[in-house]
């Protein structure tokens, strides 16, 4: 494994109330090699989604706790930190918000300021990726909501980044699609990070985990490791993922 | 047109017949809006009393929308739709207008009278709205609702409006597959009670769909940041201007000059 190369991600101290008071990230310390595919666990409302609206930005932080591939989150660096991290969000209704596909895969380039030919490259490329070539002009609501996954991580793989955020991937996924999205998963080679309370997913997808619980880290390890720990799990509103269950029982 | 657009559309598909291939689809958007802006024009700026350019003008669409293969019994459907709004405005008009009398009523004491002049302006107000609505219907039914947006784009239309229409038509289908989940929820728990116990909680719901809304709003808008949105919308414009598009356009144009000019 090679973990301990350049940290791409450095969160230090990082603390965030919601302007309602209600805290949600208390002193989050965690950073993240290149290359790493790293799992973010918790239960709900721990403070996942949170941390991942904070590493491109969209919500700040006043002591510049969050430092991405070297770059302090700043005004300056934003553009460029946006290019770099690549956030599909939960919801696909949120993430398409284009009338097609091929706009909604465009966007991100054209924010970019890429020139048309290299922009229909990218969204060619990025559309074959996710096996969905041919969909460009698709219009997103009449997409099954596998397709709509799918397409929405092809919105993020068009800026071509080199962080690839993922929040809560496989919710609502009927089995196979999401196998499906596992072995795409998989098959990128990314920086990822994926939040989620699917430690199954987590446990295939990631090599490292972070368990977050009420807004701060509570653990962080090798995947089986973690997983193994049926009590620290527990107290954590998870549960031990049942293949590494059956795979221990069989083994011993 | 907006408001046209909003009306036909309920929850069918306002493009459900895009996806055909007829000649009137394979034109470019943009000359197809322009000409039918122009159609409209025309039409608009006919004297009232040129009824052989109005039957032209209507045998044109027609011939048009025969091309278009799209069923004319449902274009005919959509275009009822202004019927309402033409009778509201112009019903009153033949009573009102002053001028030589065609006929009256009268009931007792009081006396309704119709006069040529305000007939004139009925039948004007009517024949030119209904042929308008045939042409933006043409336009829409037979243009891809992506492409029509581009269209407007690349013909300069105020970016605002071409983001608003664009969000409209994506998420209109969300809101209202929210607002069935909703009412099917509330359907399921309520047996029974008054009408003023329904109405109260329909308010609710139109309430509840808004905050949602509203919400989903700011997590798009966060969507569209993280993917480096800055205030100024791009889209790339992807049409070729094609010679027969060019001939579409003067033959129909052509044909307009000569129903105005010619004739009539």
């Amino acid at each position: 494994m090679k973990s301990s190369e350049r940290k791409i991600i450095n969160i230090k101290d990082l603390s965030y109330a919601y302007p309602d008071g209600r805290v949600a990230l208390q002193n989050v310390n965690l950073s993240i090699s290149e290359g790493e595919s790293v799992g973010i666990i918790g239960p709900n409302g721990a403070g996942k989604t949170t941390l991942l609206l904070h590493l491109n930005g969209v919500l700040e932080d006043k002591k510049e706790a969050v430092e991405v591939l070297g770059m302090k989150i700043e005004q300056k660096s934003l553009k460029e930190i946006r290019k770099k991290i690549g956030i599909v969000f939960q919801d696909p209704d949120d993430q398409l918000f284009m009338p097609t596909v091929f706009d909604d895969t465009a966007f991100g380039p054209l924010n970019a300021g890429y020139t048309k030919i290299e922009i229909r490259e990218k969204v060619r490329d990025a559309l074959k990726e996710v096996s969905m070539e041919g969909y460009e002009e698709r219009c997103s609501h009449h997409l099954s909501l596998g397709e709509k996954k799918r397409i929405s991580i092809a919105t993020v793989l068009s800026m071509e980044p080199d962080i690839l955020v993922l929040d809560e991937p496989s919710s609502s996924l009927d089995p196979r699609t999401r196998k499906h999205l596992i072995d795409l998963l998989k098959s990128l080679r990314q920086t990822r990070i994926v939040a989620s309370h699917d430690l199954e997913l987590v446990r295939e997808v990631c090599q490292k985990i972070f368990l977050f619980d009420g807004g701060a880290v509570v653990a962080e390890g090798q995947v089986d490791e973690i997983m193994r720990d049926k009590k620290l799990l527990e107290a954590h509103g998870l549960e031990i993922p049942f293949s590494l269950l059956l795979e221990e029982g069989v083994s011993g | 047109m907006l408001l046209n657009l909003l009306l036909i559309m309920k929850h069918s598909f306002i493009d459900k017949y895009s996806h055909l291939q007829s000649p009137i689809h394979r034109v470019d958007p943009r000359i197809k809006s322009i000409t039918l802006t122009l159609f409209i024009l025309f039409i608009i700026f006919t004297p009232p009393t040129h009824f052989v350019s109005f039957s032209f003008y209507a045998l044109l669409i027609f011939i048009l929308i025969l091309f278009s293969q799209v069923p004319v019994g449902s274009i005919f459907k959509r275009s009822l739709v202004i019927i309402p709004f033409v009778l509201m405005i112009a019903i009153f008009i033949p009573f009102l207008k002053k001028g030589e009398i065609a006929g009256g009523y009268s009931f007792g004491t009081f006396q309704l009278t119709v006069t040529y002049d305000g007939l004139t302006v009925f039948w004007n107000v009517f024949i030119k709205s209904y042929l308008s609505i045939l042409c933006l219907i043409l336009l829409s039914t037979t243009t891809k609702f992506s492409h029509l947006l581009k269209a407007l784009e690349s013909l300069k239309f105020p970016q605002i409006i071409t983001m608003i229409i664009s969000f409209m038509y994506r998420y209109i289908f969300v809101l209202v597959d929210e607002l069935m989940r909703m009412k099917r929820a509330k359907d399921s728990r309520t047996v029974g009670g008054s009408r003023l116990f329904h109405i109260k909680i329909l308010a609710n719901i139109v309430g509840m769909l808004f905050l949602r809304s509203y919400e989903r709003g700011e997590r798009v808008y966060t969507a569209m940041v993280s993917r480096g949105f800055d205030g100024e919308a791009r889209t790339l414009g992807q049409f070729h201007l094609r010679k027969r598009d060019i001939g579409y356009s003067f033959i129909v144009i052509a044909l307009l000059g000569l129903i105005r000019f010619g004739g009539g």
